[in-house]
């Protein structure tokens, strides 16, 4: 595997470049962007082999819409399309992903931990485990979150607030 | 404790809060506050899975996008001929309606 544009930021001049269909600036976002967009639809499909199909179709889709992005936060506009081509998916296969247990990697802690925390999300509806590991996993804020689902902060907000509680409470916790 | 307190809570984990000061006193001084505090930030554990690494070379991505205008194009000129096939009897039967029609005027006309 290429690792030639490992680490490249995507600013300004890529996504204009990009746009004009230069081959080296699509795939710097590729790069950026491949991984995360992957392992986003790895809980809402069925197995990786859908993953990759939903990311492929995800990535057709951004190079070719790329000309309406006007500027502001690419990493919020990328999501926005990834987020409501998954939802669509989701609507239409009304499938979840029995994620193998061989397909999880760990950082730290226990596997048992990590599968505990991908089965919890997997329970959770799908509009608020996306928000959850957009803000948790991506960092985004709730300023690229409302851009990301088309809705106000304050709407963020409170909806953050329940995936939380969802989370919890599927996660083990008898709070509710 | 009502939800507004919670949603306050919450959007203090995510470092969005208008009144920090407001949290974090309520945190040093009210037990409840803190043990639901606790709670919420059990899907910080999020941050720890790790990404997939994606199987998919950026090659085929671009060559699906090549094959894209091809594969619509088809898909158009298949829905036409498709449209075709299906119209095809109704027009047949509506021309041959339309010969009939002449004929039996002519006669009228002789």
């Amino acid at each position: 595997m290429c690792y030639k544009y490992k680490g490249m930021e995507v600013d300004n001049l890529i996504i204009e470049k990009a746009k004009t269909g230069d081959r080296d600036s699509q795939e710097i976002i590729y790069r950026k962007f491949k991984d995360r967009i992957y392992t986003l639809a790895l809980y809402y499909t069925k197995n990786p082999a859908n993953s990759s199909d939903v990311t492929q179709d995800i990535f057709i889709k951004v190079f070719r819409v790329l000309n309406k992005f006007n500027g502001g936060n690419f990493k919020a506009w990328i999501y926005r399309v990834s987020v409501n081509h998954l939802l669509n998916y989701v609507s239409r296969k009304q499938t979840f992903l029995d994620l193998k247990e061989k397909h999880l990697k760990t950082n730290d802690g226990s596997i048992e931990e990590k599968i505990t925390i991908e089965r919890t999300l997997k329970k959770m509806p799908e509009k608020l485990s996306f928000l959850l590991i957009l803000r948790e996993k991506e960092g985004l804020d709730y300023r690229e979150l409302s851009n990301v689902f088309g809705v106000p902060t304050g709407t963020i907000k409170s909806r953050l607030y329940k995936a939380r509680r969802v989370f919890r409470k599927l996660y083990g916790g008898n709070d509710e | 404790m009502n939800k507004k307190l919670e949603i306050l809570l919450s959007s203090y984990i995510d470092g969005e809060c208008e009144h920090p000061k407001i949290v974090e006193d309520m945190l040093k001084e009210d037990e409840k506050a803190k043990e639901i505090y606790t709670k919420l930030l059990t899907s910080k554990q999020i941050k720890d899975l790790n990404y997939t690494e994606c199987p998919l070379s950026f090659d085929k991505i671009i060559l699906s996008t090549k094959k894209e205008p091809i594969k619509q194009l088809l898909v158009t000129a298949g829905a036409v001929a498709i449209a075709f096939l299906l119209l095809f009897p109704l027009i047949k039967s509506s021309h041959q309606a339309q010969q009939f029609k002449s004929k039996i005027l002519t006669e009228a006309s002789r």
